[in-house]
């Protein structure tokens, strides 16, 4: 039972992941989604849980969600990143 | 000389089993031995659950601010191969943390970790591991690979923790035989692998329980004649539980009639089933075998302490901790003759051959019909339960790890920050997705830094004046999150501001809304955990509103390192209203007007 139910979940989830990105990708869908959803955080989290699959969980309150709005610390840290990213690129 | 200890041993499941107990065990005893050498104590900030308590558990012992927290892009797992990328970048991150610490010594309480979900072990992937030192359990799933390592996933990740285990530049084994196993096995440098043993809590001793307490355990668990123990420690196989059961079977009559087979453990329905099976193939009765299932401490020291005989039957052990606590709580112990056992036992007359029931059951018959072996086995379990000791335990680790800091030189630089990322960018794919991308820097951002001095911050969300030495920070959520940023008017204005461990934040409003809702999304158990210290303020207010928000403060207080209140009728109020929460507080009252300043 337990087994069948994972694989529904996962054919679930294979079936609505390209559905969904398709949507997005129109243009102002993803801004309204997101608006949407940002009112509803329940709604998102129960979302988001269906399209990542087994494991995922909410992010912590504390982790940064746009990098427009970084501690110097952070902002330093995701700049190292970025270089090595593009460094490891060439 | 600087130690840090990896306590993620203490952190996952296994804190509730062996592993967690020797973890919690062999630190408190090194902490008390330490001396002049800085302890620093690693926690994995994914595990939760488990950092209150430890902080509770090493209060005193380690101040606050050497427990450091590593944060991981989780959620993180060995066992998924959708985190593998995740995972790697974790174990690069975890040892960046560690190596920025600048330690002499790392001790790494427990490298099979990373079964678990979120905790994250590996020993040289990004640093040098010539300074770690991992404790060595045993080695049973290398050396029974049929039985343990059948699944491909199963066999693939034992085999990179032993790559880990072949890298570490000190291994510390729990007991001489784990020690010659490890040596034999991996063919490793024996100077490498240092055997520290292992003891028993101090809370198993030799008492006689008193007849009302032995009745209720009796009714407890359905024992109604003398006592065959045995607690595996967990169900396994190698446990050789039916062998023993068989070996009962082929006891005199006479002596199955007095006493009965009780087994403490904790057991699935399954194992249940089976064992009961056996039994019953094997012509037991059905009150011959008991089965108690998980018992507490208590319980399983009363059980030892009541036991005409403790048998210990097992057919492989790195140690084997329950024969030593049957023996320090005065138990008449015989075991078998392999692996570690001798040396736990300590008594040749008292090992048998396990893997022969006729055997088992003649040793068994021998003691019972003996009175003066079974007083002899008693005096000699007390004598032998007294040479293991977890300060000599702690000594041994403590000189090993001397010895291994003086061979591997002075310490290197803290690792650079472009360093770690380049590491990240090599195992992480490029098209890593923004949010991942941000948490990583999130983690790198929360790097220690022991040049670092701590903050005094000061919650100015209500835009009240403050002293000259505090940096005042407002609450905010302006970019979906809750943090702190740099109050208006101050230098800096408008930054987010990372607190770090041993950060004081003082003045936290417990009625302000702001506060209220950044609690109800966590920020204030997130900085518990860290390790920022946290002052509440609990202003004139609360008395009205303590009625609606009683929950919450209840929960928000458990965060508190300290509570300013207005008067005393509010810390009253506080102390009726909270219970046990506010008890546990230091309130004090600032007749002036709550603020810490």
């Amino acid at each position: 039972m337990k087994a069948q139910a994972g694989q529904l979940a996962r054919t679930l989830r294979a079936a609505l992941l390209p559905v969904t990105q398709a949507v997005l990708r129109r243009p102002g869908l993803a801004q309204l989604a997101a608006a949407a959803l940002d009112r509803f955080p329940a709604l998102r989290r129960a979302l988001r849980k269906v399209l990542r699959g087994p494991g995922w969980r909410p992010r912590d309150v504390h982790v940064p969600q746009t990098p427009n709005d970084l501690s110097p610390e952070t902002l330093a840290a995701l700049r190292a990143l970025q270089a090595a990213f593009a460094q490891q690129r060439h | 000389m600087r130690i840090v200890i990896d306590l993620q041993g203490a952190q996952t499941g296994s804190r509730f089993r062996g592993i967690g107990r020797y973890t919690t065990a062999l630190t408190r005893s090194l902490l008390r031995i330490a001396g002049a050498h800085e302890v620093w104590l690693v926690l994995n900030s994914d595990l939760q659950e488990s950092i209150a308590a430890i902080r509770t558990d090493f209060a005193g012992l380690v101040p606050q601010e050497r427990i450091v927290l590593f944060k991981t892009p989780a959620p993180v797992s060995d066992l998924h191969p959708h985190f593998e990328q995740r995972t790697r970048a974790a174990e690069l991150i975890r040892e960046h943390f560690i190596a920025a610490l600048r330690p002499d010594a790392v001790l790494v309480s427990s490298l099979f970790e990373s079964y678990f979900e979120h905790a994250v072990v590996s020993a040289g992937r990004h640093t040098d591991p010539a300074r770690t030192a991992v404790i060595l359990y045993d080695l049973i799933p290398f050396l029974n690979p049929a039985a343990y390592l059948a699944s491909p996933l199963a066999r693939t990740l034992y085999m990179a923790k032993i790559d880990s285990l072949k890298r570490a530049g000190l291994l510390l084994a729990i007991s001489d035989y784990a020690r010659a196993e490890a040596i034999d096995a991996l063919d490793l440098d024996p100077t490498r692998v240092v055997a520290i043993s292992t003891a028993v809590d101090e809370s198993f001793l030799p008492r006689k329980m008193a007849p009302d307490a032995l009745a209720m355990l009796g009714r407890q668990f359905g024992i109604t004649r003398s006592m065959l123990m045995y607690a595996p420690g967990g169900y396994d196989k190698r446990k050789n539980l039916n062998g023993l059961i068989s070996a009962y079977a082929l006891l005199p009559q006479a002596l199955r009639d007095s006493h009965q087979l009780v087994v403490a453990s904790g057991l699935t329905e399954r194992n249940r089933i089976d064992l009961t099976a056996h039994a019953r193939a094997s012509g037991l009765q059905a009150d011959e075998l008991i089965l108690t299932g998980y018992v507490s401490d208590a319980d399983l020291i009363g059980l030892y302490q009541s036991a005409a005989l403790f048998i210990f039957p097992s057919l492989h052990e790195g140690f084997g901790l329950p024969a030593l606590e049957a023996m320090a709580c005065g138990a008449p112990v015989i075991g078998s003759n392999s692996t570690s056992l001798p040396e736990v036992i300590g008594l040749e007359e008292a090992m048998f051959d396990p893997a022969s029931p006729p055997a088992i059951a003649a040793k068994i018959a021998e003691v019972l019909g003996d009175p003066a072996m079974l007083a002899r086995l008693r005096r000699h379990g007390r004598a032998q339960a007294a040479r293991f000791s977890w300060e000599a335990t702690a000594r041994r680790t403590l000189h090993a790890l001397e010895t291994q800091a003086a061979r591997a030189g002075a310490v290197p630089a803290a690792p650079a920050q472009a360093d770690l990322a380049a590491a990240l960018a090599q195992v992480l794919d490029p098209g890593l997705e923004q949010e991942v991308l941000l948490e990583l820097a999130f983690c790198m951002a929360a790097m220690p830094d022991l040049q670092r001095r701590p903050l005094l911050l000061t919650d100015n969300t209500s835009g009240q004046p403050v002293l000259p030495v505090q940096t005042p920070v407002v609450l905010s959520h302006a970019s979906g999150v809750w943090h702190y940023r740099t109050a208006p008017g101050a230098a800096g204005a408008g930054t987010v501001a990372d607190l770090h461990t041993g950060d004081i934040l003082v003045d936290i409003d417990i009625a302000g809304p702001s506060v209220m809702l950044a609690a109800a999304a966590g920020l204030y158990g997130y900085l518990h955990r860290l390790g920022v210290v946290l002052h509440f303020t609990a202003g004139d207010t609360v008395p009205a509103l303590v009625g609606l928000h009683q929950p919450a403060w209840t929960a928000l207080l458990a965060c508190a390192d300290r509570v300013v209140c207005s008067s005393e009728n509010v810390a009253e109020v506080l102390r009726m209203n909270l219970g046990e929460t506010a008890r546990a507080l230091p309130l004090s009252v600032q007749e002036t007007g709550a603020r810490t300043s």
